[in-house]
């Protein structure tokens, strides 16, 4: 289970780690604004071609890349309905949040849960090796925070049926 | 070999320039100010404030003969400054550099008496002081730029220019300015070069945009780095266009000492020297890597408790620790903790020493010795 | 409101010259180019079953179909660039990726990513696996060179 594991994130590492290679860049589109190209979108060149690394078709990152911006999008494993809900319900609670997040995006990219936008403006402010660090500690722990919240839910639900039952025994 | 001097500003120092004796710096802290710093003892004291910018100074280029600064910046203007000595202010004049998207990057050229000005408007503003109207004028060299300019570079004769940006092609074109320049010797770029005559095109193989050019010191071969971490050296005369790929990040800023030696550096946080052997360029080492481990080594004596932290930390994690650039103190083994901006040859012309200031606030001068 | 939408800077003459000019045209016709995959689909075939890796790798990336109206030739070798990694054994990866060319490591990479992309077709398993051995030889430079090259697979 790991040993797929380990070489996923690693190679989203040093995707991401090639990606965040920002400088900053004005809109040569609209004079005096300076815009996140990726988000833009209407200057090509500044563009790089989008790369995808998946682990398998559940567990995905995608990870688009400008001059100025780079847009990490993610998909969350959900292997049935209860990690479908809670994967949901936990990516809103953060999203509501994103300013405290300074890098999430407030809306996911279609097809996916969760997507973070670094900026050259970030990479100013913070080491680089330490955002690209956060995205990975993020996809670990978010792995386990869902199959955690699905086990206490289990137990919750034998628990609430065992005390249910208990009144007809 | 190593660092000759080394200090760390507060902010991001995104653009910086010495003064020819390097008794002054001007540096850009990553917003519309410029400030000059004066030396005293191994410390930068403040002097001046250049607060004439609306938006990020993108570029500054100290003239060491003429001690005019030009400052260029992303609210599509320049600016000359000349120190007034009674007064011992820095006075501006602005440029009228006629163009509608930010400018981004400044470089006089050999002689002073001319500057280009790169542009997100797809030109390049070439400026000479007008004595008629006794102000900076322009002319644009726009053919066949097709996007934003990153970089342009002087040739030594003071004629031709080099320029490349997102449109991925370096190119070579004439910047003669009719009385203000002599007419050029004929080079191996051309024979008559009227304005705006290309005199090359180049690319590299794996494209990418082009983040600095620079001019070999015989004029003869032009550089430069591109977004697919790999430098191009193309040479007319002889028709060679040779490319060097890497193994680490982009460069972003580069610098053409002497004939045999290229330094590059930008996203790896250390300086890379290239050297030549008529042929092909070749990667000899990082600067400053042997200097940090001695200084790493001098400043942790109990590294075996860094190396026990590292062990457990594979341990746990379940991944190798070379997964992770950094140290197990989240220090890089560079002297630049983050990227280098700019790279800059000594003002005076020594062919070993150069300069680099980095986003993580350090401003270094470096011997390259070999 | 429907002019409200409309982006007037795509209907410039010269965003539709820059947007031709960062797709890769290749000079050759779609027939040719499938008609080439399948000629080397035959000694790169014969290669893997002498377990050669490294020789059937260097033919497989040579020259690879690239540029727009190339999709159906691109999937053919894709898939027989596939072929070969999953025939390669696990502990001869680090060899092959040491013993293979320059180009064909940065090429071998774009169409690693190009596998990654479709974990329908393709096993990403492996793919990671070969994927951690060439950016341990290649360095993220490689990584770049895929993002920024427009020449895609």
């Amino acid at each position: 289970m790991s040993n797929t594991l380990r070489p996923y994130l690693n190679a989203v590492r040093s995707t991401l780690t090639a990606a965040m290679c920002l400088e900053n860049f004005a809109s040569q589109i609209v004079e005096k604004h300076n815009v996140p190209e990726v988000e833009a979108g209407n200057t090509k060149e500044v563009l790089l071609n989008p790369l995808i690394v998946s682990r398998n078709e559940n567990e995905q990152v995608l990870i688009e890349s400008s001059i100025n911006s780079v847009r990490v999008s993610i998909r969350i494993k959900q292997a049935d309905d209860i990690e479908r809900i809670l994967a949901h319900k936990f990516t809103r609670f953060l999203m509501m949040r994103a300013e405290n997040f300074v890098i999430l995006r407030r809306v996911p990219i279609k097809g996916y849960d969760i997507s973070f936008l670094v900026t050259n403006f970030h990479t100013e402010q913070m080491f680089k090796h330490k955002l690209v660090d956060f995205i990975i500690e993020f996809m670990e722990e978010v792995d386990k925070e869902i199959s955690e919240m699905k086990l206490s839910i289990n137990a919750r639900a034998r628990i609430v049926a065992e005390s249910y039952l208990s009144q007809f025994v | 070999m190593g660092i000759l001097d080394e200090y760390n500003f507060p902010f991001c120092v995104t653009a910086h320039s010495f003064n020819r004796d390097k008794s002054q710096v001007a540096v850009c802290p990553n917003s519309n100010e410029v400030h000059i710093y004066t030396r005293s003892g191994a410390q930068w004291v403040a002097a001046h404030v250049l607060k004439e910018h609306d938006l990020l100074v993108t570029s500054i280029d100290w003239a060491p003969q003429t001690n005019r600064i030009v400052t260029c910046s992303q609210d599509k203007n320049a600016y000359v400054w000349t120190y007034d000595e009674p007064s011992g202010t820095w006075k501006p004049t602005l440029v009228h550099l006629r163009i509608h998207r930010a400018a981004t990057q400044a470089k006089w050229s050999p002689l002073e008496n001319k500057f280009a000005v790169a542009s997100g408007d797809k030109c390049v503003s070439v400026c000479y002081f007008g004595e008629d109207n006794d102000w900076w004028v322009s002319k644009h060299l726009k053919r066949p730029i097709a996007s934003t300019v990153l970089c342009v570079a002087w040739h030594p004769n003071n004629v031709l220019l080099a320029c490349g940006g997102t449109d991925m092609k370096a190119r070579v074109l004439s910047a003669y300015v009719k009385g203000v320049d002599e007419k050029p010797a004929p080079t191996s770029w051309g024979e008559r070069l009227p304005f705006n005559t290309l005199c090359g095109e180049f690319e590299s193989p794996a494209g990418g945009w082009i983040h600095s050019v620079a001019f070999s010191p015989d004029g003869e071969s032009v550089a430069f780095v591109t977004h697919d971490s790999s430098l191009t050296v193309a040479t007319p005369a002889t028709g060679s266009v040779v490319s060097t790929r890497t193994q680490g990040l982009p460069f972003v800023s580069l610098v053409w000492p002497d004939q045999h030696t290229i330094v590059a550096a930008g996203h790896d946080c250390s300086p890379v020297v290239f050297t030549t052997d008529g042929a092909s360029w070749r990667m000899v080492k990082r600067l400053g890597e042997d200097d940090m481990q001695r200084r790493s080594a001098t400043a942790s004596p109990s590294n075996s408790n860094s190396a026990f932290n590292l062990f457990r930390q594979m341990d746990s994690r379940n991944q190798p620790a070379k997964a992770s650039s950094s140290a197990s103190d989240g220090q890089l083994k560079s002297v630049h903790q983050n990227t280098i901006t700019q790279i800059h040859p000594d003002p005076a012309g020594v062919p070993t020493e150069i300069s680099t200031s980095g986003l993580d606030g350090k401003l270094v001068q470096w011997s390259v010795r070999a | 409101m429907a002019h409200r939408k409309l982006v007037i800077d795509n209907l410039d003459a010269e965003h539709q010259q820059m947007t031709e000019q960062m797709q890769y045209v290749s000079t050759k016709s779609t027939e040719e180019v499938v008609a080439q995959v399948d000629q080397k689909a035959a000694a790169v075939r014969a290669a893997i079953t002498r377990g050669n890796s490294i020789e059937a790798l260097e033919r497989a990336l040579a020259d690879p179909p690239y540029g727009r109206g190339m999709e159906a030739a691109q999937a053919a070798n894709a898939q027989l660039v596939s072929e070969i990694l999953m025939a390669t054994r696990t502990q001869d990866i680090a060899s092959v990726v040491s013993n293979i060319s320059e180009d064909a490591r940065d090429v071998l990479l774009k169409y690693i990513y190009h596998g990654l992309a479709r974990p329908a077709e393709f096993n990403c398993g492996v793919l990671l696996s070969w994927h951690e051995r060439v950016t341990e030889s290649g360095g993220l430079g490689s990584i770049v060179r895929v993002m920024s090259d427009r020449r895609t697979v």
